[in-house]
């Protein structure tokens, strides 16, 4: 009754006109941030905050907030119509996404995005207002044994990623762990892999990896098909560019899927956004009926990433409101952002200012209308985007990656990593080796390596720690399971035919 | 025909991949694999270089000796007709490569519009009005909107010189 | 509507605004870049973005101050990059304890913090030693005889082994001959879930990170790891060397510098200028809030504070075995 009664104090206050415009403006801008490269909600919330010192404190995180969820949105349009993608989490979405407006289904693959952002983005944000404090002590037993098994069962989903060549899939998933050691080691400051090179130290930048892989590798292959002119044609008119039903219908697991996905993984505060993208996208391969479609243009394939991305905002903001714990870059500025405002965020946040946090949960949910209603009819204008002819466009794709490469580093080290990985890419599909498990390789790779290391300094080197406790000794199970599976579907197929 | 039976494009990847495994053991051994306060730097690296050295030898092993599987994604109809661009996509990267110490020299206007230039006029066969009206048109467009609008600074400033 | 307006006339400035010159004292004329060594939002930006926004509350200056990430081997590219612009008045950089660090154990950091114009120190972030609030720790004498007698056991949550945590953690093992390690996670956030989780025993608490956790009784504060005892901090808790440990507190200056051979009319406008930002409400209020310490030194006396904070790590690096080249 408590969380009833909140949330109808929260829309009292979210929907007052200076709130409800704060929320549109804040969803605007995330809009187009997420649609340039380079140009991340962390960044633009910290540019935006001394602008914001001065603003009604409500008004101020409703705005922040939907930058930060606003971008989720707007991330993925790049990678759907030109596999550039907008932001880290929606770097998945072109696998399938990119495929889709390959096929002439543009407004389909947008649509589809911004129906399951709403959905998930919606039930993330209904799991937070009635979930936030058991939901919370559940983010605090994960510890780094959780952690490396979670990130297991992640590489062990990627196994199943394009898998017609197995082992090209294993090495490109190896050659991602490989790129992400690249660094300085966290754990002893020991350089590692940098050649000598003072950028290196550091680690490679995801997002020059992601846009040199994907974006700037698409535009070597369409010059060596000798691909002049675009070959889709895109149907005119809204409604003939809005997802059909049958493929709203294809999607129903994926919108839950990546719904609890999203959310679970998003409440966690070492994995994030990306993590929880490829996860979900990783399940709804495994558990579809036609896993070998996944990566061709299927709907769900896009409706599962980003129904997780969004999910994910809600499970991030739950320990920062609940416990003062900020997850990732962007909510950790969100914190700080309170803290400035002389809001505390973490128990007592919740009883002592009601009107904050029940204020932005209430946001929350009018954000996630808004995005939808301000989305959909973008879909029409931006599928035009792909009747640029091609000699324009490319040039363009090359220079917003040079300049989103550019923004987050300020080194032209990186724009010169971004073309490297452009070729890495371009000779990789040559070769056919898949590019996605090199891309979850990275990411994953990190985070999996300091949880097996913290595992076992925590345990003094015993690696018995990793199957004591319960939560991780299931992870590794279904991560055992996952790797098993097709080998014994492929078994049942080799029966069946003898049988036959 | 020995090229009938054999994959050139997995022994090359196979046997890059293998020595790059190579490298990564080298690499791993010379830091602490494992100290009283837990894993080193090396012992990840070497986990994972241990499983891609053999996984590489036996692509290598199965370039040679099977042709590559055909698979139906990248290989177009009309390609065979026009023969391969590969080397207009391999001289696009190239002139991708030289725009970054151009625009390290001479800043972004001037390594954006060469690099613009040089994908209309030659890699799309534009005439060279046309061609230079799109470059120039994209890279004001790209300046406007980065610089002017959004505040976020270009590569090495806009004419060179940071 | 007059806010919204305000706040996108200022995200979307189309040109810098030139500052008025006049003819008898030096000032900036036009853009001054601010070069951060971490990317947008990280510790020393915001403290930047903080500095700047005091300056632009208070109307300090008529110049439009304008923060230039400038990321890659932690705060290498940025020094190295301040280093190069030699005699150019219109840029600062925002020094952390690691421009000091990094040039002790980094090949490629030729750049030290003494061989840059020194501005002003302007704040030392003081911190807490914390335990859950159910631990059995009642003091830091408590968690490290605990430590002597069990080696290993305990665990302490941290970052790099460079950071200001890990230092103190170096000196107090070597100092008392109690062990335990160090285990590293990359956000604060995951350090502060591992220790509310229970997984690890201890960690070293920056005051901007302390929020209500101590109010809440969620978390216990051992020691204030400071000189001299923290205002904004409680009362009862004891500084390390209250608590009976007389060692050198690695310190966590963060300031203003300024390219070698600025003009000393440039350095001396600016070091007023800061000079003037910390004595004003909107910076009292910052301070506040994150709870740190205002520590204004200039000019001479923060060459001379360069040179002891680079001593002190040099210490405290080789009493924890790291190799320092310089």
């Amino acid at each position: 009754m408590d969380v009833i009664y909140g949330l109808a104090h929260g829309f009292s206050v979210a929907l007052l006109p200076a709130n409800l415009l704060w929320c549109f403006v804040g969803c605007f801008l995330g809009t187009i941030i997420g649609i340039i490269p380079g140009l991340g909600p962390a960044a633009t919330i910290a540019i935006l905050l001394p602008v914001t010192y001065n603003m009604d404190p409500t008004g101020g995180i409703i705005m922040l907030c939907g930058i930060y969820y606003g971008a989720k949105y707007g991330g993925s349009t790049t990678s759907i119509l030109l596999k550039m993608p907008g932001e880290a989490s929606s770097v998945i979405s072109c696998l399938d996404g990119y495929e889709m407006a390959r096929k002439g289904r543009p407004g389909q693959a947008l649509g589809i995005a911004a129906i399951s952002s709403f959905v998930a983005g919606t039930v993330g944000v209904i799991l937070l207002s009635f979930l936030a404090p058991p939901i919370a002590e559940f983010a605090l037993s994960f510890s780094s044994p959780e952690y490396f098994a979670l990130m297991l069962m992640g590489l062990a989903l990627v196994v199943l990623l394009a898998g017609d060549d197995i082992l090209k899939t294993i090495l490109s998933l190896l050659l991602g762990l490989w790129l992400a050691s690249i660094g300085t080691d966290l754990f002893t400051a020991q350089p590692r892999f940098t050649f000598g090179q003072t950028s290196l130290l550091d680690g490679i930048d995801f997002m020059s990896l992601a846009i040199g892989v994907f974006a700037i590798s698409e535009i070597l292959m369409s010059i060596s098909a000798r691909e002049k002119v675009r070959l889709v044609t895109i149907p005119k008119g809204l409604r003939n560019l809005l997802p059909s039903r049958e493929e709203l219908r294809a999607c129903r697991f994926a919108f839950f899927n990546g719904s609890i996905t999203g959310f679970i993984i998003g409440v966690l505060p070492g994995a994030g956004s990306t993590i929880s993208s490829f996860v979900s996208y990783g399940i709804e391969k495994a558990v579809s009926r036609h896993p070998e479609k996944f990566g061709t243009g299927v709907p769900e394939g896009l409706a599962a990433p980003e129904g997780a991305n969004n999910a994910d905002t809600g499970g991030a903001l739950l320990p920062v409101l609940t416990l003062g714990i900020p997850g990732g870059s962007s909510t950790a500025i969100l914190m700080s952002a309170l803290v400035l405002w002389g809001v505390r965020p973490g128990p007592l946040l919740m009883t002592e200012q009601p009107d904050i946090f029940w204020g932005l949960v209430a946001s929350m949910y009018v954000g996630n209308i808004v995005l939808l209603i301000m989305n959909l009819p973008l879909v029409g204008l931006f599928t035009q985007i792909l009747r640029i002819p091609l000699y324009v466009l490319f040039p363009i794709i090359i220079g917003v990656s040079i300049a989103g490469a550019y923004s987050t580093s300020g080194s032209m080290f990186d724009i010169g990593l971004l073309i490297a990985f452009g070729l890495l890419g371009y000779g990789m599909q040559q070769l056919r080796f898949p590019a996605g498990p090199l891309i979850l390789g990275f990411v994953l790779g990190d985070a999996m390596e300091r949880a097996l290391r913290q595992s076992l300094t925590m345990s003094n080197g015993d690696p018995l720690i990793l199957v004591d406790r319960p939560i991780s000794a299931i992870l590794l199970a279904l991560a055992a399971l996952i790797l098993v599976s097709p080998l014994l579907g492929r078994l049942r197929r080799r029966n069946t035919v003898q049988a036959s | 025909m020995p090229s009938q039976n054999m994959s050139p494009g997995d022994v090359i990847s196979g046997g890059l991949l293998s020595l790059l495994s190579i490298y990564i053991i080298s690499m791993s051994l010379s830091w602490t694999i494992v100290s009283d306060a837990g894993p080193g730097p090396g012992f990840f690296p070497l986990l994972y270089s241990l499983v891609m050295l053999p996984v590489a030898l036996l692509l290598l092993l199965r370039g040679m000796r099977r042709p590559a599987p055909l698979s139906p994604v990248a290989d177009d109809d009309d390609v065979e007709e026009k023969g391969s661009g590969v080397p207009m996509a391999l001289a696009t990267w190239l002139a991708l490569a030289i725009s970054v110490p151009l625009m390290s020299a001479f800043g972004f206007l001037c390594g954006f519009l060469a690099l613009c230039l040089f994908m209309t006029k030659v890699v799309f066969g534009r005439p060279l009005l046309g061609s230079a009206v799109a470059s120039v048109c994209i890279t004001v467009g790209i300046y406007v909107v980065f610089q002017l609008l959004l505040e976020i600074d270009l590569p090495a400033g806009i004419f060179g010189g940071r | 509507m007059m806010l919204l307006k305000k706040g996108m006339s200022a995200l979307f400035a189309l040109c810098a605004t030139f500052g008025v010159a006049h003819a008898e004292d030096w000032k900036p004329r036009h853009v001054v870049n601010v070069i951060v060594h971490t990317g947008p939002g990280a510790g020393a930006d915001a403290f930047a973005r903080a500095v700047i926004n005091v300056i632009e509350q208070e109307k300090l200056s008529t110049a439009r101050f304008v923060v230039v990430n400038k990321t890659g081997g932690g705060s290498t590219n940025a020094i190295n990059y301040l280093a190069s612009k030699e005699g150019d008045d219109n840029t600062l950089g925002v020094y952390a304890s690691n421009w000091t660090t990094d040039y002790l154990v980094q090949k490629d950091a030729t750049t030290s913090l003494q061989s840059l114009t020194p501005i002003a120190n302007m704040i030392f972030e003081p911190a807490l030693i914390m335990v859950r609030a159910d631990s059995k720790f009642k003091s830091l004498k408590d968690f490290i005889d605990a430590a002597k007698a069990e080696p290993n056991k305990l665990k302490q949550a941290g970052g790099t082994p460079l950071g200001r945590d890990a230092m103190l953690r170096h000196i107090l093992v070597a100092s008392t001959g109690a062990q335990w390690p160090l285990v590293s996670f990359p956000s604060g956030g995951e350090r502060l879930s591992a220790i509310l989780g229970g997984h690890v025993d201890t960690l070293v608490m920056d005051g901007s990170e302390v929020g209500d956790f101590l109010s809440s009784g969620k978390l216990r504060a051992l020691a204030q790891v400071s000189d001299e005892k923290v205002p904004t901090f409680p009362a009862d808790v004891p500084t390390v060397r209250e608590a009976g440990y007389d060692i050198r507190i690695p310190l966590q200056p963060r300031g203003i510098v300024a390219p070698p051979k600025m003009s000393p009319e440039a350095a001396d406008y600016y070091r007023k200028l800061f000079a003037k930002a910390v004595e004003t409400p909107a910076w009292k209020k910052y301070v506040e809030d994150t709870r740190v310490q205002t520590n204004f030194i200039a000019g001479d006396d923060l060459a001379s504070f360069f040179g002891t904070v680079a001593d002190n790590t040099r210490a405290a690096l080789k009493s924890a075995d790291i190799p320092v080249l310089r």
